[in-house]
């Protein structure tokens, strides 16, 4: 296959597409426009979304463009059991976090970001490594999410890829700039309406263009025996378990989902989380079943290139009006990421940078929505440039992984454990750093001692993972136990084996170092902090009586 | 693995979505009328 197998749209048409996208988008934002708006509406909706927008909002801000071309290209990979490889764990991304959720508002309930409520507990240098890994977690979204864009309309139009970069990045500033997290919601249900609706009919659209189950099922008879095994193993140890270890990683780093955690009706937070984690599932282990389609029917992507895929089979076997709905489905993907990202991030300038440390709670609310507003523009311009650049992010990307894996640890224990100290905090995370990239970059060869050592230390690294999110779902005991049985299977099994997949090793260990350092810092300190002080410290900066609590707050015991 | 089988293993993906959809929808449609009702801002 070559390139013309790909659909082309007129500049014209998909100018007028995208100009529909936007435009409906902006004009949605006017219905909520608001002169009286504070910050705290403009960071977390005033902590009372509801339900219904709540879980459209998580649902929609998980799933990024490249949800979709991950999860084919697992599918087209690994065969059957691909696309959950990829769909069910991103969900779990969703479920794991809402236990610690509930915590973080019963510690802070005026919280905006997590940001806030480290600082409350341990200062600024904590705080300030969290904001920063959620800083370069967002702004490496946002360019990943302008490039998908800026490729969707190179593959399927004319147009060049810069334009649809630019095209993106406005359209998502217009909208967002003003009403900032609140506009984000809204239309995040929007543009996930629009997404399911369009996911319903182009998974099935898409199986019987190819001949229905019988013809993909008697395809599926060329391919390995792991690819038709929905228990594949090659698919668990290179797709499924480092995406499992990341599960708590990802959850906590992201400002997205800690803003929407602050944001919901304290009361909805459980149903909120378990109902987008379906909804994420859903569309995303079915796109996947795209790729396992292609797989089937021998399809070779475009030039070799996985992220070919989609677009290649919907230009292949559907007609235009799908593949213009299929546009719509990624514009709308990608939009609702980015603009959440914007507003994670000028939550982030405005609370953690302006609020914390240059205002030190005194902060003037008009110069922090101003501050918020501009961060959004500089982040964009920011995010277009990098976009623009096609630089390559992996390294970045590994970085802010390890980055994520190394805080879980101390950002979970301290919102629990009063005896976590700063200096524990800080140094649990420079240790689990350094030693993640001896294993991720091989800096010492892995083998005798050192890789027995690597792979204790990632034993550890498996029984925290596991601990916490027993933990979180069913108390301390219960993660003690689940932790140490996690720790015993993972030294039985992974001695002289884990050496052999670098990226599990690497993730497991920056667990397992940052647990080790946090606690025996912490147990050499006399220190006690009494959690009351967190809610105390974290206020609303429209309203500086702290005691004036959202309806239906529980605070800390 | 059978027709029916891997039919189902495909298409109960868009039909869970299509339930999360209406769940949400019928959902934000009650929270709309509430906030129209109470008199105040939606979201």
């Amino acid at each position: 296959m070559t390139e013309t197998s790909f659909y082309q749209f007129s500049p014209v048409t998909i100018l007028l597409l995208l100009a529909a996208f936007y435009g409906g988008t902006y004009l949605l934002t006017l219905l909520i426009k608001s002169d009286r708006q504070g910050t705290d509406a403009f960071m977390v909706a005033n902590h009372r979304v509801g339900f219904g927008m709540g879980a459209a909002s998580m649902t929609a801000t998980w799933i990024w463009a490249a949800s979709f071309y991950a999860a084919a290209t697992s599918g087209y990979t690994y065969g059957l059991s691909g696309p959950l490889h990829y769909g069910l764990w991103g969900a779990l991304m969703i479920l794991f976090i809402y236990p610690f959720g509930q915590r973080f508002r019963k510690l802070a309930p005026n919280g905006h970001t997590l940001g806030e409520l480290i600082h409350a507990r341990h200062g600024a240098s904590s705080q300030l490594i969290l904001a920063f890994s959620n800083v370069l977690g967002s702004l490496i979204s946002l360019m990943v999410n302008f490039t998908a864009a800026g490729a969707l309309v190179s593959v399927l139009s004319p147009l060049s890829f810069q334009t649809g970069v630019v095209i993106a990045g406005i359209g998502v500033l217009s909208y967002t700039l003003t009403s900032g997290f609140r506009a984000s919601v809204f239309t995040d249900f929007a543009q996930l309406v629009a997404l399911m609706a369009i996911a319903v009919v182009i998974i099935p659209a898409v199986l019987f263009a190819m001949g229905g189950p019988g013809t993909i099922l008697d395809g599926m008879s060329t391919l390995t025996a792991e690819q038709q095994n929905l228990f594949s193993m090659d698919a668990i140890l290179n797709q499924g378990a480092p995406y499992f270890v990341a599960v708590l990683a990802y959850a906590i780093g992201n400002q997205t989902i800690s803003q929407r955690l602050f944001a919901v009706n304290e009361q909805h937070i459980k149903r909120t989380f378990v109902t987008a984690t379906v909804g994420y599932a859903a569309i995303v282990i079915g796109l996947g079943m795209i790729g396992l389609m292609a797989l089937s029917a021998g399809i070779e992507p475009v030039n070799g290139d996985m992220n070919n895929l989609i677009p290649q089979v919907v230009s292949t076997y559907l007609p235009p009006v799908f593949i213009a709905l299929f546009f719509i489905l990624v514009i709308g993907s990608l939009s609702s990421t980015a603009d959440s990202d914007l507003s994670a991030l000028s939550a982030i300038v405005m609370a953690d940078v302006y609020g914390k440390n240059i205002a030190k709670d005194n902060a003037d609310p008009k110069k922090m929505l101003l501050i918020g507003r501009v961060t959004m523009i500089v982040a964009t311009v920011c995010g277009l440039v990098f976009a623009s650049f096609a630089l390559d992010i992996l390294v970045m990307l590994v970085f802010v992984g390890a980055l994520w894996g190394a805080i879980v640890f101390p950002v979970i224990a301290s919102c629990y454990w009063n005896r976590i100290t700063n200096a524990a905090f800080t140094w649990a995370v420079v240790a689990a750093l350094i030693l993640f990239c001896v294993a991720r970059f091989d800096l010492l060869p892995m083998q005798g001692v050192t890789a027995l050592l690597f792979e204790f230390l990632a034993a550890i690294g498996g029984g925290v993972v596991i601990g916490l999110m027993a933990f979180g779902f069913f108390g301390t005991r219960t993660g003690l136990v689940a932790g140490f049985i996690a720790f015993l299977a993972t030294a039985w099994f992974g001695t002289h084996f884990l050496r052999d997949y670098t990226v599990l090793l690497a993730s497991l260990t920056a667990y397992g170092v940052s647990t080790l350092v946090c606690v025996a810092i912490s147990l050499a300190s006399n220190q006690r902090f009494d959690f009351d002080q967190i809610g105390k410290r974290v206020g609303n900066y429209d309203d500086k009586d702290v005691t004036d609590l959202p309806d239906g707050t529980v605070t800390a015991k | 693995m059978g027709t029916w089988i891997f039919a189902a293993y495909v298409l109960v993906w868009p039909a869970l979505s299509l339930a999360v959809l209406v769940v949400l929808s019928v959902s934000v449609a009650r929270d709309l009328r509430a906030a129209k009702r109470e008199k105040r801002d939606f979201i």
